[in-house]
């Protein structure tokens, strides 16, 4: 079943990047030829949703195969950059950015569990996802543990975290809709769905990975060249990741010398700057001022399992030609992942290092030009018209922070309007790819799950469409109340991190893993953390954020394993399953099935398609 | 499907000796932990001592940032990358190695 590589792709590549460059520059060029910054932020809006839904639409498909997994023949490297698109989403690019520029050092575990999150995945988890190559995680846990239960529950728990983030990328592109085109943020978030919910319900997973690369080099444009040229312009040098560790150390010598106040903590604090207008309060470095000691180691292990088992992440790795390409393209993605995170801390940096070098201190009535554009376009403001400003003065809106360095560094308004059309890309990724998983989830391991596989193509492929169109309304619904993306994607990460994670670790090294402990396991997991989550938000325990998985995740880890113990031994079959699991070569396990299946039930399957 | 000498020749390319499995696992296994262990331990404990490390300097920049921005981010990228390139070796030691 080997399918080749599309031999053109290189030509595509680079038919798309050029039409992508001329995007950015036809931007630059209409705010030159004085066009005005409505037409601009439009044209930034509209142009590239265009462009990645062209790129999605051309690779539709009604293939099975190519449906569900990209036809298992991307190549690593677009399948990386996929991945760490999807990993950092909306979320990673405007919210994080975000919380670095009002913590400081104190978004650091939120940042580094993504890459880090990826290396577990890489190590632990995608070699033997891969060789089983089943559609979605449920389905895989399915078929290692031959349940059909397990295949159901776990799917109808794995939802609940992905529909979370989901919620939480709606959210964020809406915002994103808002702030270029003026437009209600339902609406924005309305038109961004509708886009990415008709290229994966025409082209599944195949859409979803090429349109998902597109995205990829549409971020890195929009976040490395405005941050190199600010880099250039204030420490004359072009590389952003270094030249932001020496105005860091300006920032830290500024505020040791302003005296600003430390701030101090429990160990188990944990706190993120609230949706809406945020005052800077705390010293740039200091670390432990948000989220203590403790918090702070855990907030990173959590964030790790949570970014390791993320089924929307996991499921990709079906996509690429064998277990060795799934490795390599676990290390693009780390790769493409920890370059993309390195840029947004230096963004945050100068503009944290503008702000305490031109703001702090001046009086308020004497505030640079690009403070006072920044202040109409509501994106920063300042308590008080008199007197000094101090950096406790100083207040800020958490989403904006990402697009303001351009208008801060004085680059015209286009750039920040590119940059919101790059952050634009990746929560659009991010979307498609949760209503994918969901949708797949819904389809494969609900619907036609107890039957197995046992339905023909054409069908599969339809079932799955009408399950993404299902679930795209569903979270459109939900996205209608109003609530804090960066809290939802918390939540999610916490829920996969208990839920998700233990169960999957063990999975792949524990033999005698059996289906009652995964349940049990995944159940727990789901309880334990939801009820301290919910108990959190009553003010009846104080574990914040992300922290309630701390006591999920040994839970679910316990439970998995304590009841597998006191089940009956696995069978034969599973046992022949695991050892076949764990060596890569031979072919996928999942078509295997699917094949002796097809030859088991011959009249299920009326349409037999050319050998391929 | 084609059996030579233990070795199961199957529509997807050829298959691992099946008395390599195990040792093929163990090697594995022990690979994973290798890479991890150090990894994770970095990962936790370098943030925690950020704050008295950024007295000193290097590069220009605070060292308790460099190291755990640049040097986390890194690591995490040299660590895959050199996991990648050993559990190669692994495949290729066992005869796990796929010839696509």
């Amino acid at each position: 079943m080997m399918r080749s590589v599309n031999p053109r792709l290189g030509l595509l590549l680079g038919v798309y990047g050029a039409a992508l460059v001329a995007a950015m520059v036809i931007i630059l060029l209409l705010e030159q030829i004085g066009a005005t910054e409505a037409v601009v932020k439009s044209v930034a809006f509209c142009l590239p949703l265009t462009l990645f839904a062209a790129v999605g639409l051309a690779s539709s498909t009604r293939d099975s195969l190519d449906f569900h997994a990209a036809g298992r023949r991307t190549p690593p490297f677009f399948a990386g950059i996929a991945t760490a698109v999807t990993a950092l989403g909306g979320f990673g690019i405007i919210i994080l950015s975000g919380c670095l520029f009002i913590m400081g050092s104190d978004a650091l575990p939120l940042l580094l569990g993504i890459p880090a999150g990826l290396v577990i995945m890489a190590v632990v988890l995608v070699p033997f996802i891969r060789k089983v190559g089943a559609h979605t995680i449920p389905g895989f846990l399915g078929q290692r543990l031959d349940s059909g239960l397990v295949r159901v529950v776990s799917g109808a728990v794995l939802s609940l975290p992905l529909l979370l983030i989901l919620v939480a990328e709606i959210h964020v592109a809406g915002r994103i809709g808002a702030a270029l085109t003026g437009l209600p943020t339902v609406l924005g978030s309305a038109l961004c769905l509708a886009t990415s919910v008709l290229v994966v319900m025409l082209g599944g997973m195949r859409a979803l990975t090429w349109s998902s690369s597109a995205k990829a080099l549409a971020v890195f444009l929009a976040v490395v060249v405005p941050a190199t040229v600010v880099s250039l312009m204030l420490a004359n040098l072009p590389f952003p990741q270094m030249t932001a560790g020496n105005i860091a150390r300006n920032v830290l010598r500024a505020e040791e010398f302003r005296n600003t106040p430390l701030l101090a903590v429990g160990p188990l604090a944990f706190s993120v700057p609230i949706d809406g207008w945020v005052t800077l309060t705390k010293r740039f470095l200091q670390s432990h001022g948000y989220i203590g000691t403790l918090a702070s180691s855990l907030t990173t292990l959590i964030v790790m399992a949570g970014i390791a088992g993320s089924p929307v992440l996991l499921a990709r790795a079906g996509t690429t030609p064998s277990v060795h390409s799934a490795r390599s393209a676990m290390s693009w993605a780390v790769l493409f992942s920890a370059f993309i995170l390195l840029t947004l801390i230096a963004i945050a940096v100068f503009l944290r290092g503008l702000v305490v070098d031109q703001v702090v201190g001046q009086a308020a009535d004497r505030l640079p030009a690009w403070f006072l554009n920044l202040q109409q376009a509501g994106i920063m403001q300042i308590e008080g018209r008199t007197g000094e400003v101090r950096l406790g003065s100083i207040r800020v809106q958490r989403d904006l922070v990402f697009p303001a360095l351009p208008l801060a560094a004085g680059l015209p308004y286009a750039v920040s309007a590119l940059m919101l059309a790059g952050a634009l890309a990746a929560a659009l990724a991010a979307i498609g790819a949760h209503i994918q998983a969901l949708g797949t989830i819904l389809a494969r391991d609900v619907v036609l799950g107890p039957e197995r596989e046992a339905h023909d193509e054409g069908a599969r492929v339809f079932i799955g469409r009408v399950a993404m169109g299902i679930v795209a309304l569903i979270a459109f619904g939900i996205s209608l109340l109003p609530a804090d993306p960066l809290l939802l994607v918390l939540w999610g990460l916490a829920i996969t991190a208990s839920a998700v994670f233990p169960v999957l670790v063990l999975a792949v090294l524990w033999k005698r893993l059996s289906a009652w402990g995964a349940i049990s396991g995944i159940v727990t997991g789901l309880t334990v953390t939801a009820i301290l989550i919910l108990s959190e938000r009553m003010g009846v325990s104080n574990l914040a954020g992300v922290l309630p998985a701390a006591i999920g995740m040994p839970a679910a880890l316990l439970a998995a394993i304590s009841v597998s113990l006191v089940t009956r031994a696995v069978g034969r079959h599973t046992l022949e399953f695991v050892r076949d699991m764990r060596v890569p070569g031979g072919e996928t396990m999942f078509d295997r099935e699917a094949r002796i299946l097809q030859l088991q039930h011959p009249e299920r399957h009326p349409i037999q398609g050319p050998a391929q | 499907m084609v059996i030579v000498s233990g070795t199961l020749t199957r529509p997807g390319g050829k298959m691992i000796d099946w008395r390599e499995r195990k040792p093929y696992w163990r090697h594995t296994k022990w690979q994973m932990a290798a890479t991890l262990l150090p990894f994770i331990v970095a990962t936790v404990l370098l943030p925690l001592y950020a704050d008295a490390l950024n007295t000193l300097r290097i590069l220009g920049m605070p060292l308790g940032f460099f190291l755990v921005c640049h040097g986390l981010l890194v690591i995490a990228v040299v660590v895959t990358i050199a996991w990648v390139n050993r559990q190669d070796a692994i495949d290729h030691w066992h005869g796990a190695n796929e010839d696509v």
